[in-house]
């Protein structure tokens, strides 16, 4: 029997689930987007950005457009592959439940 | 297990509203489509004027400064959408990457071949108008809009008609088919843009 608990506790957390969803779909992100998209404060997205990337999940990169500095971010293979895997968890964990 | 349900439907919903948000976001402004559009219909009307008063060696000036501005102005544009966009889409990699390599399409059969006389100008609007077309119809699959997937054809079209009547006229033909082929969909494109920023 398939246990919730078993889903990657990294992605498993809301704000981490959705920053990965984002990037999944896109190619890059910038900060500003996922703080909009997510609904968060600028330091929650930082702590939860920090998680992913140490895990290797995510990668940042900061640049300047003119004068105002600019942090994007893009999922990476290893990202990739656990954000699948956790979709593909949580889908059999649903057909579980519902069946 | 009732906070384990919940946890899942919040966890469903998160995944639901972020493809909703990243998709909502990330629509095209269209704003390259209507800049060439009015670009070729200007340079194919005057075409069409300068050849019906035989002033043949002019031609090739009107395209060199209509297109050298347009060159000029995508890149201005492209890179203030560059800096301006917070998100950067698959898609939009994929559509400048198809839009520069019909560019360089048309810059070596217009640029290189015509000049070289190894591309006549009775062929050249309708090999453009063939480059158009696929430019069109491959677009409609990246944006998954079916109106583009007519541009493209209509584009075709244009340029089978032009294999039948007199090249005098192949200007006209290919300013009519950039109606539908640019201006539409570009004016199409940025209603929908400007009512997603305002969602």
């Amino acid at each position: 029997m398939r246990k919730f608990g078993m889903l990657d506790p990294i992605i498993h957390a809301p704000i981490r689930l959705a920053i990965l969803t984002v990037l999944i779909s896109v190619k890059s992100a910038d900060f500003t987007f996922l703080k909009e998209a997510t609904e968060t404060t600028d330091g929650n997205l930082s702590t939860h950005i920090q998680k992913l990337e140490n895990a290797k999940y995510v990668k940042v990169s900061k640049s300047f457009v003119g004068k105002k500095p600019k942090t994007t971010l893009s999922i990476t293979k290893l990202g990739r592959k656990a954000y699948e895997n956790y979709v593909e968890e949580f889908s059999a964990y649903l057909k579980h439940t519902s069946g | 297990m009732n906070s384990t349900q919940n946890e899942i439907n919040n966890n469903l919903n998160v995944i639901k509203s972020m493809i909703e948000k990243t998709k909502t976001n990330t629509a095209e402004s269209g704003s390259i489509f209507i800049l060439w559009g009015w670009l070729v219909i200007t340079a194919s009307v005057l075409t069409y004027f300068f050849v019906c008063k035989e002033w043949f060696d002019r031609i090739g000036y009107i395209w060199f400064l209509l297109m050298g501005f347009g060159v000029v102005a995508t890149i201005l544009l492209v890179n203030r959408h560059v800096n301006r966009k917070r998100v950067k889409t698959y898609s939009q990699l994929a559509l400048s990457n198809l839009w520069f390599a019909c560019g360089i399409s048309f810059f070596i059969i217009a640029w290189i071949g015509l000049p070289l006389k190894v591309i006549p100008f009775e062929s050249l609007y309708i090999i453009m108008a063939v480059i158009a077309g696929v430019g069109l119809f491959a677009t409609s699959g990246i944006l998954d809009w079916n109106m583009l997937r007519v541009s493209g054809t209509l584009w075709w079209v244009a340029a089978i008609v032009m294999m039948f009547i007199h090249w005098h006229f192949h200007t006209l033909i290919f300013a009519l088919a950039t109606i539908p082929g640019y201006l539409i969909p570009g004016y199409a494109l940025n209603k929908k843009y400007k009512k997603n920023q305002n969602a």
